[in-house]
């Protein structure tokens, strides 16, 4: 199946290492998949149909998580807008918007998990 | 008997701080607000570095604020070096500043100022109820951010303002472009003030001063005297003027003119500078329900909201009437001297000042933050405000001492710091 309709929209921080994974993943994917690097949530706001890379704390092998599945911190601070809230809050002032979240985890060879990443864009795109 | 309030985390505010309280006899014996962040040592970390470092440096003070610490560190680098701006670089610089006051004021306004005028805990849990107030709160904040990206080649920390010019000037299709975006925002910022002006104030009155930039003609922005009326001074003699101490229980410095305590920020911007909003900004001030000059602090949110008006006003300004001409980044002659940068910036007047060596060489720095000039103000109008509300339950006190404290939108993190209340 051709990848090059496809938005990929890549979080994380290059410069934390813990944060990097996605960012890192997203170099390795085939180059007809359009990746877009996102520092902000609000980069999300206007897109309909997301795939979403980013890194996932606590798990061990690349996976399709739903966005209900996402915990969310309370915001105390304008510093502590994630993709989390802003996904919840995007829920709740009823622009729900179609959302694929393929998660990495922190650690592991970039390459390796580049592939695993591209089978779930695929799966992503046959839902 | 004594009663102990410690306020141990401040929610909704920048950063993080600690409020302490004693009551004794009926009466408030202690009130001390405190950072309970670490110390942040930008000025020693900057020292030794090289002239053209401070403003990437600096920047990363605060990700909310991280364009107002660029355009300070350059402005002070600048006058250090005896250099001014062309005006199509101050233009540029203006507009990046307003594009961040247009972002940080509609972030904070929405998120972490309205739930408790509404009742509710968060945005989130009144989200249900007010979609299209959310809805104009994100399109607000997208749009602060949209023209950042353009005009700074990234939304945070931005890369392209510099010292003697602008490193990827913005292709006149894209001021083009960014004047759509502030057009399609005005009615979002003008539904935002009168929102803001439905909401119930508490009445109070700080005995601070009200004290920014102004600047004869003009909303000052980059430019002008400090002060309030006929007492103000040049940012060159800050030191004469401005002093700052410590206080044993905290790590946030604390700022006084004269000895007073003074309050910055959008009111006292609007206090001193009403006069040259712009035409939208001026029609809703005709619609606020308090009159100018204010010295209500719980103001500053519906001055925040005009300010958002008028930010966008101007903003729409500068993007129609300049036209793009390449510059080249001026190289700076180099000499020793001392420079200091004065601007306004979303919660208040923020100041960069730097000692040069003959070789560019950073020797000394001084930062002094809009919540570190408003530090003192706050704590000494939670000791006048808590009379009025000690028969009320502890958590009713606690929320009425936030809303204050929310009200003058500080930072802690760039302070030194969050509320933690300790009644003892």
């Amino acid at each position: 199946m051709a990848l090059n309709m496809v938005k990929v929209f890549v979080f994380g921080n290059e410069f934390l290492s813990f944060d990097s994974m996605a960012r890192r993943v997203s170099m390795h994917l085939p180059k007809d998949i359009e990746i877009v690097e996102c520092r902000s949530p609000d980069e999300i706001l206007d897109e309909e149909d997301l795939i979403i890379l980013d890194v996932a704390k606590g798990i061990e092998k690349t996976a399709i998580i739903k966005s209900d599945k996402l915990k969310t911190r309370s915001i105390v601070t304008a510093h502590d807008f994630d993709l989390g809230f802003f996904l919840k809050l995007l829920n709740s002032i009823g622009k729900k918007k179609k959302v694929k979240i393929i998660a990495v985890p922190m650690e592991g060879d970039a390459k390796k998990i580049a592939g695993e990443v591209e089978e779930c864009i695929r799966e992503c795109c046959m839902c | 008997m004594s009663k102990t309030i410690t306020l141990n985390h401040i929610t909704k505010i920048e950063g993080h701080a600690k409020l302490r309280i004693v009551v004794r006899k009926g009466k408030v014996a202690r009130c001390e607000l405190s950072s309970v962040e670490g110390s942040r040592y930008f000025e020693g970390i900057v020292k030794g570095r090289k002239f053209y470092e401070a403003h990437e440096m600096t920047s990363r003070i605060c990700g909310i604020c991280s364009c107002a610490h660029v355009i300070a560190a350059i402005s002070a680098i600048e006058d250090a070096l005896g250099y001014k701006a062309s005006m199509q670089t101050k233009e540029l610089r203006i507009l990046m500043t307003l594009a961040e006051r247009i972002r940080s004021h509609a972030t904070h306004l929405y998120f972490l100022a309205l739930p408790d005028y509404l009742g509710y805990d968060s945005a989130l849990a009144m989200a249900p109820k007010y979609r299209n107030e959310l809805k104009q709160a994100l399109n607000l904040m997208k749009t602060g951010n949209g023209i950042i990206k353009i005009l700074a080649a990234r939304d945070l920390h931005p890369v392209s303002a510099t010292i003697g010019g602008w490193l990827k000037l913005p292709e006149q299709e894209k001021m083009a472009e960014i004047g759509v975006l502030l057009e399609k925002a005005l009615p979002d910022a003008i539904s935002t003030c009168r929102l803001f002006f439905s909401l119930k104030y508490p009445d109070f009155s700080t005995k601070g001063d009200f004290f920014s930039l102004m600047q004869k003609g003009e909303y000052a922005v980059l430019d002008g005297k400090f002060g309030a009326g006929k007492s103000n001074f040049d940012k060159s003699e800050y030191r004469k003027f401005i002093s700052e101490y410590h206080e044993p229980y905290t790590s946030a410095n604390f700022v006084v003119r004269n000895k007073k305590r003074y309050f910055v920020g959008a009111l006292a911007r609007l206090n001193n500078n009403f006069g040259f909003l712009r035409e939208n900004a001026k029609k809703m001030l005709k619609e606020c329900p308090f009159t100018l000059p204010s010295t209500n602090p719980y103001h500053n949110n519906a001055a925040q909201a005009i300010e958002l008006v008028h930010c966008i006003e101007h903003a729409i300004d500068i993007c129609r009437n300049l036209h793009i001409k390449k510059e080249k980044v001026v190289k700076m002659k180099l000499r020793s001297g001392k420079g200091i940068g004065c601007i306004e910036v979303p919660r208040g007047t923020l100041w960069h000042e730097y000692t040069l060596d003959s070789k560019g060489v950073i020797t000394n720095a001084n930062i002094i933050t809009p919540t570190a000039q408003n530090l003192l103000n706050m704590q000494e109008d939670i000791r006048e405000i808590l009379p009025s509300m000690l028969n009320r339950k502890k958590e009713d006190i606690i929320l009425e001492v936030e809303k204050l404290i929310r009200s003058y939108d500080p930072c802690f993190s760039c302070s030194a710091h969050f509320l933690e209340v300790e009644w003892l």
